[in-house]
């Protein structure tokens, strides 16, 4: 059940009318089953690994909560195994063998559950007692896909607080909602077209359009990607729950420093905070902080999937951004300076996605040799991007990136009096219903998948 | 409260005004598969003979070739994917607004012929004509009781409405046709996508095809229908390559249809297996003749025609 389906408009509008018409102390369980409902519909097997692991992190908490010194750290690392040694292997194994599934959002939930166990072990959060309630924590549908991962103190004490409806939650909601469809089924599906046949044969393509597609799924992975997470925010928003903010236009970025502070926020943070701070400790090393975030890179990369375009993507990001953590010792970019450090980041950015899409090795070499022969013709790029899809597509598609550009620099505050950065700031009403109806007029429809889900 | 209703009176309302530019665009077509359609299902016509059935009659009977050769005044009706109830409620729609032709020749494909179901192929196409033409709406309601809500409910069509319908609305609106618009002459329209199924190895009928029982029902209803408005009808099957009908030679089906033909004093076109469905040349794929093919069949065609003409 995906949520750009048909399907789960109606599961969510039965759920919805259910919580709210049900008293507050029987809400979380509409919700509990509504979750195991919707991860059901994927895979009853899949349902009962997330359910071993939520066990497994939810007595672990408990016992090393309650334990002392080595104790704890036994139910600790168990936990760590269980929920991480179950990630490795779900996906190095499907790695080796093709028929192998991995479970859907384990990803996702196995760092859910790992950072729950780690902030109970740091004292940051205490057990939760009930394993019924626990449950809740690990399948809360709007999440258990493709995050945000949600950290447990957010999350769950959210669950049993008595919720109301509000007319300017509902409103908050739809708009949310109303947005990350557009993101998805315009832009992002629009793009897809594009960038999927030529990413499958790119030695087919000019050097130049293969630069221009790889900016396509640059903008194609972040509207997919935020689209969903905007879904899942204002879908959690119906049933009164606020999640963490996952996304602060990180395409408007002048740095790479600054772009992942903005980009994917709830896993950069986990990564932050549970791996980044564990390696380096209380380390005063200078060379062991760069040491850190090089393999925190490389480690996000390897989360991507089994594959070594993955390692190749996160160690460039990982390269780059210690360089950057360096030289911004030394130097910081004016404010009048900002366009050019953009300038650097999305061509940055644009080159070093290609790993992370392309379909093999070979491909990726045909994609760099192609892209830095520097033998560009734009007639003959504009020829061959109409032959790809048509000119009617490349023409909305380009139109649309430009639509998405302009939304993200009036929220940033370019337009306008500055408004609060790290913030998402609702427009006028009139823009949601004008969204509303472009996905009707310009949207897909034949409910594709989001690429984030297959991580 | 009120301003929600006033904010989904207005989504509801732009979107029904945004589906009614976009079908208003196609129905502006002048040439290409949408203005074929509003000839077929709005325009008043007086052709004398008129090309139904599946894309295989779109793209085998040229009407130019036909009347220059015969005298008469031909359009080609077929749409793509069409069976025999689909055939003959285009010719019912046809009825609506146009002089009932003096001949209607129904193109039979065999598999449609053996097949039990029957279903709207490409069904968004016909969407911009259901508020235009009764008979269809029939039809298509009938056939898939979808379009009521199709008709009706901007959220139900609009999912449907691809680029391919916006960029053909936007050229209605622009005037400008494309290259493949420029290709339907009188409703012909050449099969253009080359597959990329071997020809050598294509299968298309077998020896064991009957003519299905709704088949049989649809064609006596079309023969009554004919007669009541004093049409002649003539049955015709267009070619296929060699290969893809090896194993189909004296087919059973197309005997019970000579018989039909027969019995109903119906002319009976047998072009299935014609000298030039052994040359590949004249094939886009195994069941369609490319534009050069649909050109010398349609010659060929338009003599054989010419006997039945009074």
């Amino acid at each position: 059940m995906l949520f750009n389906s048909l399907h789960f408009i109606y599961f969510l509008t039965v759920v919805f009318l259910l919580y709210w018409s049900f008293a507050h102390k029987y809400r979380w369980k509409i919700l509990l089953a509504a979750g195991y409902y919707f991860y059901i519909s994927w895979s009853m097997e899949f349902a009962l690994v997330l359910l071993l692991l939520s066990l497994i992190s939810y007595y672990s908490a408990i016992r090393l909560f309650s334990g002392e010194g080595k104790n704890s750290k036994f139910w600790l690392w168990l936990a760590i195994i269980a929920n991480i040694g179950g990630l490795f292997v779900f996906k190095y194994l499907g790695f080796f063998n093709k028929g192998w599934i991995v479970p859907i959002g384990i990803s996702y939930y196995s760092l859910q559950l790992t950072g729950y166990v780690i902030d109970v072990y740091r004292k940051k959060a205490e057990p939760e007692t009930n394993l019924v309630r626990f449950t809740l924590f690990s399948s809360f549908f709007p999440i258990v896909l493709s995050g945000p991962v949600e950290r447990f103190s957010n999350l769950m004490p959210q669950f049993f607080v008595m919720h109301q409806l509000t007319r300017e939650c509902l409103i908050s909601a739809v708009r949310i909602i109303t947005w990350g469809f557009f993101k998805k089924m315009v832009i992002a599906d629009r793009l897809a077209e594009f960038v999927n046949p030529v990413f499958a044969e790119p030695s087919h393509y000019s050097g130049l359009t293969l630069l221009v597609i790889a900016f396509f799924f640059v903008v194609q992975v972040y509207t997919d990607f935020s689209g969903y997470t905007d879904i899942a925010t204002g879908v959690a928003l119906l049933f009164g729950m606020k999640l963490s903010l996952n996304w602060c236009r990180p395409l408007l970025s002048h740095s790479l420093m600054d772009f992942w502070k903005r980009n994917n926020i709830s896993l950069t943070s986990w990564f932050r905070d549970y791996l980044y701070f564990g390696l380096v400790g209380r380390s005063r090393s200078y060379v062991f902080w760069l040491f850190g975030i090089f393999v925190v890179f490389v480690v996000s990369g390897l989360w991507h999937g089994a594959s070594s375009l993955f390692l190749i993507w996160g160690a460039l990001h990982g390269l780059v951004y210690t360089l950057e953590f360096l030289i911004s010792k030394k130097i910081r970019l004016p404010r009048k300076f900002f366009f050019f450090g953009w300038i650097y980041l999305i061509a940055f950015y644009t080159l070093a996605i290609v790993p992370f899409r392309a379909g093999c090795m070979a491909d990726l070499i045909v994609f760099y040799k192609k892209i830095f022969s520097f033998n560009y013709n734009w007639k003959f790029t504009l020829q061959e991007l109409i032959t790809v899809h048509s000119f009617f597509s490349l023409l909305i598609g380009c139109g649309l990136i430009v639509f998405l550009f302009l939304k993200e620099l009036k929220e940033e505050g370019v337009f306008g009096p500055a408004t609060i950065r790290w913030q998402v700031v609702p427009l006028k009403p009139f823009f949601y219903v004008l969204v509303f109806v472009l996905i009707f007029v310009l949207g897909k429809f034949d409910a594709n998948g989001f690429i984030y889900t297959h991580f | 409260m009120k301003r929600s209703a006033f904010y989904i009176f207005i989504v509801l309302g732009l979107l029904s005004g945004v589906r009614e530019l976009i079908y208003a665009g196609l129905r502006k077509n002048k040439s290409g598969e949408f203005d074929k359609l509003t000839t077929i299902f709005i325009k008043p016509n007086s052709y004398n003979t008129l090309f139904i059935g599946s894309s295989r009659a779109e793209s085998h009977f040229v009407p130019s070739i036909i009347d220059s050769i015969t005298g008469l005044t031909s359009f080609n009706a077929g749409q793509a994917g069409a069976g025999l109830e689909q055939s003959m409620a285009v010719l019912k729609s046809y009825l609506v607004h146009s002089v009932p032709p003096c001949i209607v020749v129904l193109n039979i494909d065999i598999q449609k012929a053996a097949s039990v179901h029957d279903s709207v192929y490409d069904f968004p196409k016909y969407f911009a004509y259901l508020f235009f033409n009764k008979k269809l709406d029939e039809y298509l309601e009938f056939a898939d009781s979808r379009f009521r809500c199709f008709k009706w409910l901007p959220f139900c069509s609009m999912p449907y409405m691809n680029d391919y319908y916006l960029s053909a609305s936007l050229r209605g609106w622009s005037g400008k046709p494309n290259e493949q618009d420029k290709m339907y002459i009188k409703g012909f329209s050449p099969e253009y996508m080359k597959t990329e199924v071997n020809l050598e190895k294509a299968y298309y009928a077998a020896a064991n095809y009957e003519l299905s029982d709704s088949f049989v029902k649809n064609l006596r209803e079309l023969m009554l229908l004919c007669r009541n408005n004093h049409i002649q009808l003539i049955l015709a099957t267009t070619p296929l390559y060699h290969k893809a009908i090896e194993n189909a030679k004296g087919m059973q089906l197309m005997k019970d249809l000579k018989k039909i033909a027969q019995d109903n004093k119906l002319p009976f076109i047998d072009d299935l297996d014609c000298e030039c469905c052994r040359d590949k040349r004249y094939f886009a794929n195994p069941g369609h003749l490319n534009k050069e093919g649909a050109f010398l069949f349609s010659e060929k065609f338009a003599f054989q025609l010419r006997q039945y003409l009074p």
